[in-house]
Formats: structure tokens, sequence, C-alpha cells
């Protein structure tokens, strides 16, 4: 009975664990990561081509994208009522930077952003830039820049 | 002929006046249908300082003068400015980007249709076969003020 018990506490530990992994808001949901067309298309632009759609925060207040090199992040607020504040999470560099990138949206769309031109100090060890919101109310956009 | 006016003389002035006052109005329309210089959002970006309120605010959507006929926008392009347009319309609206003449022989502007409440982006990133010659100036159009532009410029 005693050996029964000791295999469930093992268990139960590994589930837990296991739960903890999989809802560890350091995963956080993906936004992912759009091309603007330009400067020079080839031949003429397809439809929807130029297309860009705005991503809701995740419920966990952490969200991610892979760094694809230079781009844009945008972020609104679609509450109409409440400020709210969103931005991107800092990771420690050479320069002693450690503050993360936090801003407050007012209520209505307010729209607010940052160009990250150098991933020094925002993509993390596993290649992502995580960015982070106090509500499923705010919206993120993440456009890549070819040059 | 006794000095006076008759009513139909009354008439007949307002009338003019009238007709008079709508020529004016005619004549200086053009005027008034004239491109608007956007305003350009200077993103922060990699590494802002201290953080001030509003201080990354982006001013994203530009409204055209609702009594203005030809939906036209410009602003001054380096070269690394990205165009949104957002559709604000229930149905599929269009709007052009002015293309011009330069050593590749590009001259075609790109005419977009965007859907009902979506959103597009356009990066401008080379001034070349986009600004205007001897100016730093792009020109970009819509069919209707539905469509509302904003400029967000990089380092």
């Amino acid at each position: 009975m005693k050996k029964i018990m000791e295999l469930l506490s093992y268990a139960f530990v590994l589930v837990f664990a296991a739960v903890l992994f999989y809802t560890s808001p350091s995963d956080g949901a993906s936004i992912a990561v759009q091309t603007v067309v330009g400067p020079h298309p080839i031949g003429n632009v397809a439809a929807n081509e130029m297309d860009i759609a705005w991503a809701s925060a995740c419920a966990t207040g952490v969200d991610s994208f892979a760094y694809p090199g230079k781009c844009l992040v945008l972020w609104r607020n679609a509450n109409q009522v409440s400020d709210l504040t969103a931005g991107v999470k800092s990771e420690p560099d050479t320069m002693g930077r450690t503050a993360d990138f936090i801003t407050e949206c007012s209520a209505g769309w307010d729209v607010q952003g940052l160009y990250i031109s150098n991933p020094v100090g925002w993509k993390n060890a596993t290649g992502e830039v995580v960015l982070l919101s106090a509500s499923p109310d705010i919206e993120f956009m993440v456009l890549a820049i070819s040059k | 002929m006794n000095g006076k006016l008759t009513w139909f003389e009354w008439a007949l002035l307002g009338i003019s006046i009238c007709l008079l006052v709508t020529a004016l109005c005619l004549v200086k329309a053009p005027e008034a249908r004239g491109a608007h210089t956007a305003n350009v959002n200077n993103v922060l970006g990699p590494y802002p300082g201290e953080i001030v309120d509003a201080s990354a605010n982006i001013t994203i959507f530009y409204d055209f003068v609702e009594s203005v006929a030809d939906y036209k926008l410009q602003f001054a392009c380096t070269g690394r400015e990205i165009l949104l347009a957002y559709n604000q319309a229930g149905i599929p609206m269009k709007f052009e980007l002015i293309s011009e003449p330069n050593q590749y022989r590009r001259s075609g502007n790109i005419v977009y249709e965007l859907g009902a409440y979506e959103y597009a982006a356009f990066y401008y990133g080379s001034t070349d076969g986009w600004v205007a010659s001897g100016t730093n100036i792009v020109n970009v159009s819509a069919t209707t003020d539905f469509i509302k532009f904003g400029i967000i410029r990089l380092k």
C-alpha cells in the first residue's frame, strides 16, 4: 500500500509539473508576423496581398513572436472605456538594460508602437520577442520590414 | 423708371447675386480639392529612453475633410515609411499608390481594393519610383473618405 501511495505521489508531481509547463505564461500565445509589401513589388499586387490584421492578446497577458529581423510592433486598446497598459518585454543585454517597454494605451483604439531594428535587448534566448498586455482587449500587430 | 426697383427687378438682382456666388464657389473649389499633407508619425525604437505618457502614440488615421471631392493625400518620404490604410466602410473600397517613372521604367500605379473594415500596409522602403521628380513627396489617393491613411516613419 505504501508503495502504491509513493507511485501515486510521483505521478501527481509529474502531472502537476506537466500542467505547469504547458500553462506557463512565459510561453504565451504566438502572434503572427506579417510581411509588408514594398517598396518595389514585382508585377501587380495581388488581391489581399497587402492585407494585414490585428491579433488579440491572450488572457495570460504574455504573447510572443519569433523575431524575424527588423520589425514594427504595434498595439492598440480595443477597450472603449478603460486605459490599458501593453508593451514589449526587455531582455538583459550588454548595456545593462532591463526595463520593459510598457506604455499606457488610452481607451478607444489608441495605437502605440515600437520599432525593433536591433534584436539585442529584445530577443530572448529562444529567439522570441515577448509581448506584455494587461488585458485581451489589447491587440497586437507585428510587421516584418524587408530592409 | 422712378428710381425704385420693381419686384421683378429685385428678383432678377437676387438671382444674379446667387449665380455670382455660385460661380465664385466653383472657381475656388479646385484649390480646396488639392492633396492634403499627412502628419508623419516617428515611431520610437529600438532603444527609447525614458518613456513619457503618449511618447509612443501613433496617429494612424488621417481624416479627409468631409467636403473634399478628391481624396488625395501626400507626405514627405525619406524611404523609411510605412503606409497603413483602413477601410471604414462596410463594403470594399479602393485606394491608389501613385507611382513615378524611374530608371527602371516603373510607371504603374498600385490600385488596391480593401475589404470591409480591413487594414493594408505598404512599405515605402525606397523613394525611387514613388517620389515626384525634384521633390520628396509621395502621393496616394482613395475613391472615398471611408479609406483612412496613416504614415509611420522608421528610424
